[in-house]
């Protein structure tokens, strides 16, 4: 039988050694754990923002922030939030989980993964750095053109953003050709593609929708700086440049990125949901062809987000249909995800409530969606209030409460112990009613005449006791955050140890020890069957478990029936950091001088040689 | 190894469902609202607004009733099937039916194909060409304030416009600097200013009021105080209107007249235009006719004395960011003449 590992029961090292070894780790779930740690200190900065934006809006007239902080604010949490929160947060998901989940010992590249971990870190810093310079990036997330040119931004804090998403974008493409290439040529015997948790299928799609959306937005941010730095004229009006270009080329990007964000939470609730119903998901090969049609159709809709520009009545008719085609694989994907509960055997713990409150609140914000690819209707909505909401609903519940469910769902896995469901609960129902108290009522004040991005309303508008209402509510979210950081922390320390398959699951992470060795599986499992563990647990029947004879099998222990195996791992690496700090620095040399910029990229150069020559790992023995 | 056993219990679970479903009922119903909402998209008052309305409530109550339906199913099987957590009993491993499948993926197509036929109808109605005998009014967007021009009627005014009641109106839009968007809630949906280009809008509005409005696209510091007002009125008062508005500025006598030149010495004038006198700026709003405006300072501050007077002492401090920057701080007495002067222009 397997054994229960504690990672405190491993050999001591000391502080420096052990610091030293997360900074040279390729080991895929010790750079899933520092995208988590990493992107959760940047989900409470951009929350703070939020809860100041909030305090600002409670009443009108708020003369807590004055103009230019709170249009840095607004900008910084919604830059943060989508490249700095959730896309890094499902990577930490996509780290820790798709080489467990396709029984692989690492990643394809493992070094190039630390790239990608290092060369966020960079970005996000980079783009952070501004604040201690006063210049934080004012621009919007959306960044339009030509409001970030020189002459209505000067100064460097649209630079900062500029030239920080250009490094976060090479971190994201990196990490999905890593993941694409991982799930392509390292999945178990016998897993064939329609046999793949769901969960990996999404990451699939989600990679695939990275490295072709990714490229759009580099250009426009690429014409971006060069119009800045180098006064090209790209985007200037006066020279004959083009601000449209900007918007089609970033919605282009940025459409796709919204299914970026929200597949891996469809992916989440897609593991959670079988496994604390005791049925397998519900049609399978729908929920994967639903994943690669929304995957298809996010780029065919992006100027929905432009319909007030004018594009003319032809571009309109034919976006709106593209945007409202989206429902239809959407709602499939729902109706599978409550089939899969109906019939079931229902177990509602933390990660199940969590899963359920992701559909009902996605549910709400794919509502809307309809409505507001409904052009006439959007000329209302858009830049309003109602927008905030619909996304709101969207982002916090297709993925933070996906997101949340994953952490119930996975920490047993991730750290050996379980977390406290009691918390887990009071987490759940504070977090759900207060995204809702916050969320929903911003449908009405959009539609009541208030548009977004302003840090300021006068008393005579009527917006104040709903303003006042959602900044109450939202700082509700804000106290579920910390219940769930206590949790995590507590039961890092006290929680029950987990064992293997804690939550009677269905996928192969399952069938190893919790947290599992570093190496995985001591045997490349085989499969058979979808829901492997599952199968190797129960067979094909059904019936009371009891009345079953466990078929008993479960990979972990069939391997520890085995010899030792000689398990060839990589060796840790420092260069991955070293290439990712030479780009920062190419980068920021931008924003000090040239010099500095080309000092990065000699730097970057020599580290990428240095990488490349060092050997991948200690020479064999006998092979 | 099974999930500790300290959940919740299904009653108290339901009492917490009870009271979210409470909540969002009171939400709702407020939400219909009782206060007075002046800038409001809800109660429309142009023909094409009204279109836009009318599309809006069918796909609100589409929305609502397929809500209603899937959480209903939703909720039904999580409340039909729970079990407690030491259950292990195994249902059905069912993988999916075909049958049912093939449902619900035409469902939402045919509620997509209905939503489009709406939303296409109502397209064809708002973005039509407007009438031939639309009144043309051309705005200029500008970091943070509103040029209003009407081409065919020579008048040039700012931030306040006014237009005929059953009149269909047309706007040509435009911006000076960055993008910003026209939204008049109560008469129509938004429109973009855009650098380089002319985007265009029409509707004819059916109801007189002064309509409270302001820039709904992020165009830099003060993009919250961009506001502007829209008045419709008899086509008599708005001829009477017009008459007024194309005459130069009036003669000042008095304090009026101290303030004149001290608008000329003070450097006033290097951004206002005041016609009939030496002022001629173009960087700010048109003052020729300024006092028979409701509000001043890109709509923000009501055209009182006081409010006036409040405005030349600290522009920076009421409308950080903007453009007015004063090259000597004013007098109180400066202030007192100008703030005459200002009131004059009517």
């Amino acid at each position: 039988m397997a054994t229960v590992t504690d990672v405190r029961t491993q050999e001591r090292v000391s502080t420096g050694a052990a610091i030293w070894s997360w900074i040279t780790t390729i080991d895929h779930k010790r750079i899933g754990v520092l995208y988590f740690v990493t992107s959760l200190i940047y989900f409470l900065v951009a929350g703070i923002e939020a809860l100041l934006i909030r305090l600002q809006l409670a009443t009108p007239d708020g003369e807590i922030l004055d103009p230019d902080l709170y249009n840095q604010l607004f900008t910084m949490h919604g830059t943060a939030m989508v490249f700095m929160v959730a896309m890094p947060m499902a990577a930490a998901f996509f780290n820790f989980l798709i080489p467990l989940m396709i029984g692989a010992r690492d990643v394809a590249f493992p070094r190039l993964n630390a790239f990608s971990y290092w060369t966020f870190l960079g970005g996000s810093l980079l783009m952070h750095s501004s604040f201690l310079f006063g210049q934080a990036p004012d621009g919007g997330w959306f960044g339009y053109a030509n409001l970030t040119s020189k002459e209505y931004s000067p100064g460097l804090s649209i630079d900062f953003w500029g030239l920080g998403l250009l490094v976060l974008g090479v971190a994201s493409v990196a990490a999905a050709l890593n993941f694409i290439i991982t799930i392509i040529n390292l999945r178990a015997p016998g897993m064939t593609l329609m046999r793949m948790p769901v969960f990996v299928w999404m990451t699939f799609v989600t990679s695939f929708l990275i490295i072709f959306a990714f490229p759009a937005i580099t250009a426009a941010l690429i014409f971006l700086e060069f119009d800045r730095l180098f006064g090209t004229n790209f985007y200037e009006v006066a020279e004959g440049g083009d601000p449209m270009l900007w918007q089609h080329l970033f919605w282009v990007f940025g459409h796709p990125e919204v299914y970026i964000l929200v597949l891996p939470g469809f992916g989440i609730a897609s593991e959670i949901l079988p496994t604390f119903s005791r049925k397998p998901i519900f049609g399978y090969s729908a929920m994967v062809f639903a994943a690669v049609a929304i995957g298809f159709l996010g780029f065919s809709v992006w100027a929905h987000h432009m319909f007030t520009t004018g594009m003319g009545t032809i571009a309109d008719a034919a976006f709106a249909g593209s945007t409202m085609l989206i429902a239809i694989p959407t709602g499939i994907k729902m109706f599978n995800w409550v089939a899969t509960c109906f019939g079931g055997r229902i177990r509602l713990t933390t990660p199940m409530l969590f899963a359920l409150g992701f559909l009902t609140t996605f549910l709400i914000g794919g509502l809307t969606g309809p409505m507001l690819a409904a052009v006439p209707l959007d000329l209302h909505f858009q830049d309003s209030y109602f927008v905030v909401g619909h996304f709101h609903y969207v982002l916090f519940g297709g993925l933070i409460l996906a997101l949340m469910g994953g952490v119930y769902y996975w920490y047993p896995k991730i750290t050996g112990r379980m977390m406290s469901e009691k918390i887990g609960k009071v987490h759940f129902w504070l977090m759900f009613m207060s995204m809702n108290l916050t969320f929903f009522p911003m449908h009405f004040v959009g539609l009541d005449g208030m548009p977004r991005r302003v840090s300021t309303y006068a008393a005579d508008m009527g917006w104040e006791g709903w303003n006042m209402f959602i900044s109450i509510s939202a700082f509700g979210i804000g106290l579920s955050v910390l219940v769930f950081l206590h949790n995590l922390v507590v039961s890092y320390k006290k929680g029950e140890p987990a064992g293997n398959d804690p939550w009677d699951a269905r996928t192969l992470e399952w069938a190893i020890p919790s947290p599992p060795p570093e190496h995985n599986f001591d045997e490349i499992p085989q499969v058979t069957h979808r829901d492997q563990v599952w199968y190797d647990k129960y067979g094909e029947g059904h019936g009371s478990a009891a009345e079953l004879s466990k078929v008993d099998t479960s990979v972990a222990e069939h391997a520890e029936e085995d010899e030792e195996h000689d398990v060839h791992m990589p060796n840790p690496s420092y260069w991955p950091l070293l290439v990712s700090a030479g780009l920062t620095i190419a980068a920021a040399g931008l924003l000090i001088h040239i010099l500095v910029a080309i000092f990065g990229v000699a730097w970057t150069i020599v580290a990428i040689y240095a990488w490349s020559l060092e050997p991948a790992s200690d020479p064999p023995n006998e092979h | 190894m099974r999930a500790p056993k300290h959940a919740l219990s299904w009653q108290s679970m339901r009492l917490v469902f009870l009271t979210i479903v409470g909540a969002i009922t009171v939400i709702l119903l407020a939400g219909c609202g009782a206060v007075d909402t002046p800038q409001t998209a809800l109660f429309p008052r142009s023909d094409n607004n009204q279109v836009i309305n009318d599309l809006f409530a069918p796909l609100t109550w589409l929305a609502i009733v397929i809500f209603v339906l899937v959480q209903g199913l939703l909720m039904y099987s999580v409340y039909r099937f729970r079990v407690s957590d030491d259950d292990d009993s195994i249902p059905p491993q069912v993988h999916g039916n075909t049958r049912l499948e093939i449902a619900w993926t035409l469902a939402p197509s045919i509620v997509v194909v209905i939503m489009l036929i709406l939303t296409y109808q109502a397209m064809a109605i708002i973005e039509a060409d407007p009438p031939e005998d639309a009144l043309r009014v051309r705005v200029v967007g500008h970091q943070w304030w509103w040029e209003i021009h009407y081409p065919d009627l020579d008048v040039v005014t700012a931030n306040e416009i006014h237009i005929p009641i059953d009149r269909p109106v047309y706007f040509e839009l435009e911006s000076n600097d960055v993008i910003h968007s026209f939204w008049v809630p109560r008469l129509m949906g938004k429109r973009d200013l855009m650098p380089g280009s002319t985007n265009t809008i029409w509707f004819t509005p059916s109801e007189e009021g002064l309509y409270a409005a302001q820039c709904a696209e992020y165009c830099g510091t003060a993009h919250a105080q961009m506001r502007f007002h829209v008045v419709v009125e008899s086509e008599a008062a708005f001829n009477k209107w017009l008459d007024k508005q194309r005459e130069p500025a009036a003669e000042m006598t008095g304090d009026a007249a101290e303030g004149a030149s001290l608008f000329v010495s003070r450097a006033c004038v290097t951004c206002h235009t005041i016609r009939g006198t030496d002022s001629i700026g173009t960087i700010g709003p048109d003052l020729t006719h300024v006092a028979s405006r409701a509000y001043i300072a890109g709509g923000i501050l009501e055209n009182t004395t006081t409010d006036v007077a409040a405005w030349l002492s600290d522009p920076q401090g009421l409308k950080p960011g903007n453009k007015m920057i004063l090259p000597v701080e004013l007098s109180s007495e400066d202030i007192r003449l100008l703030t005459a002067y200002i009131r004059a222009l009517r």
